[in-house]
């Protein structure tokens, strides 16, 4: 059962296919079940590591933004650049994994 | 145009009531080719041409019966690749390339289905007649900018109402799912009460809403819809309950789509941690609890709807079958007099006078 949603990747680049005979047809019982419906790779390592430490953060009571990062930084999470998270980075990551 | 015929009543509500938008793809399943899809029953062909426009029709060649959805994906029509024949986005045949002169081009030969696509889903209007489609209304988790959502789409090899009366029915959180990570919570026993709304009504346990499962609303704006809540463990983030807009789209008498659409109302970096968190731990564990629903209902006694036993918990469940009932049959009704008109027509558009 692959881990991501392959066909999230290329629905984007939706261009007409000048082919035909592509058989996209869905037979009904015919189930092919996607666990993994909104992510288009293979999390990283440092994802995973990143929800991992949020749920520690959120299970120790962080509620408020400063709460938050304060716990990620005392985890020891850090940035792929290998910064600390400041509130700021902190919100811009987010907004890039989390759109 | 083919026509399906339904027996009675009964055997048109399995197959999906009409006169409603239904959900039928998520977006990202239409890509550049055309897609073959069943749903009511219906086989149709749903494609995006060059704006990224989706359109629907009927998915049989007006030729001789081949799948529209193996063709060529000509933009604003299809091509079939038995022979050649292009069917514009309206039913219209444009061309047949093989002969010189064809009365069927030019002549509407296929029926076309009024879709839109909102949210991440194609919607599809499964009118009864001609008549123009309803609006199609979102409840407010889907309909504010305040709610976040992704929608969850599965396959259940059950008729659609089992999907609806699983949802119908808040007393199974508590034992189905009790070792899932959000729905252990909650008495074991409650006493149900049923409230009408304006476009339905709500299913409750009595006095402990806010605890687990507690409730469910049923819908109809434009589209049939169930809707509830369920409380969030803290550890997963701000941002409160977490709510489900569900629908059940029948694919045929034994095969539903079920389209759970998972909200919460979150904002700001919450917003963002909750669709980042979503993406990589929580959709896993959603599916998981899904799974156990689909396990149960797949393994029904065979007819299970037929050798009930219901009691105070399943008031829901009568209250919203006997809702659908009545629609049926006066839906039935409509759907036999609307095929009788069309029985006279012949396939170049022109009325048959068979008393002539
Ligand atoms: S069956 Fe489609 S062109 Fe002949
Ligand atoms: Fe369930």
């Amino acid at each position: 059962m692959s881990d991501f949603n392959i066909k999230l990747k290329n629905w984007i680049e939706k261009k007409p296919n000048p082919d035909a005979g592509i058989n996209n047809i869905q037979i009904p019982g015919e189930v092919e079940h996607i666990v993994w419906q909104h992510r288009s790779h293979s999390p990283t390592k440092y994802e995973l590591s990143l929800a991992h430490n949020l749920i520690e953060a959120f299970t120790g009571g962080a509620k408020s933004l400063s709460e938050v990062v304060k716990a990620l930084n005392e985890q020891g999470m850090l940035l792929e650049t290998g910064d600390a998270f400041t509130e700021e980075s902190f919100k811009a990551e987010m907004a890039r994994l989390g759109y | 145009m083919t026509m399906r015929n339904f027996n009675d009543a009964q055997e048109y509500l399995d197959y999906g009531l009409r006169n409603l938008w239904h959900p039928v793809l998520a977006s990202w399943e239409v890509n550049d080719s055309p897609v073959g899809i069943t749903r009511l029953g219906d086989n149709i062909v749903v494609w995006r041409d060059e704006d990224g426009k989706v359109h629907a029709l009927e998915d049989r060649c007006p030729h001789r019966g081949a799948r529209l959805s193996l063709g060529w994906n000509l933009g604003n029509r299809v091509a079939c690749w038995y022979h050649g024949v292009e069917v514009r986005f309206d039913g219209v045949v444009e061309d047949v390339p093989a002969v010189a002169s064809c009365p069927m081009t030019g002549a509407d030969c296929v029926k076309s289905y009024h879709v839109q696509e909102v949210q991440g889903a194609i919607f599809i209007w499964f009118g009864i007649d001609d008549s123009a489609p309803d609006e199609l209304i979102f409840p407010e988790q889907l309909a504010s900018d305040d709610w976040s959502s992704f929608l969850c789409m599965a396959d259940w090899k059950v008729n659609y109402q089992y999907a609806v009366d699983n949802v119908m029915d808040p007393m199974h959180g508590t034992y189905l799912h009790s070792a899932s990570h959000s729905m252990y919570q909650g008495d074991r026993q409650a006493d149900m009460s049923l409230r009408m709304t304006k476009t339905g009504f709500v299913f409750e346990k009595e006095g402990q809403t806010g605890v687990n499962f507690d409730w469910v609303e049923y819908g109809q704006t434009g589209a049939a819809w169930l809707r509830l809540s369920i409380p969030y463990q803290e550890k997963f983030g701000p941002g409160g309950s977490f709510w489900i807009v569900g629908y059940a789209t029948p694919i045929d008498k034994d095969n539903t789509r079920v389209f759970f659409f998972r909200c919460r109302n979150v904002q700001g970096w919450e917003r963002d941690t909750w669709r980042f968190l979503y993406r990589n731990y929580l959709e896993g564990l959603h599916w998981d609890v899904l799974e156990q629903d689909r396990i149960v209902l797949e393994l029904l006694a065979p007819d299970a709807r037929d050798h009930e036993f219901l009691y105070q918990h399943d008031v829901g469940i009568t209250r919203l079958r006997r809702m659908f009932k009545r629609a049926a049959e006066n839906q039935f009704g409509l759907y036999q007099a609307y095929q009788k008109s069309k029985e006279n027509v012949d396939v170049v558009g022109a009325t048959i006078h068979p008393a002539e």
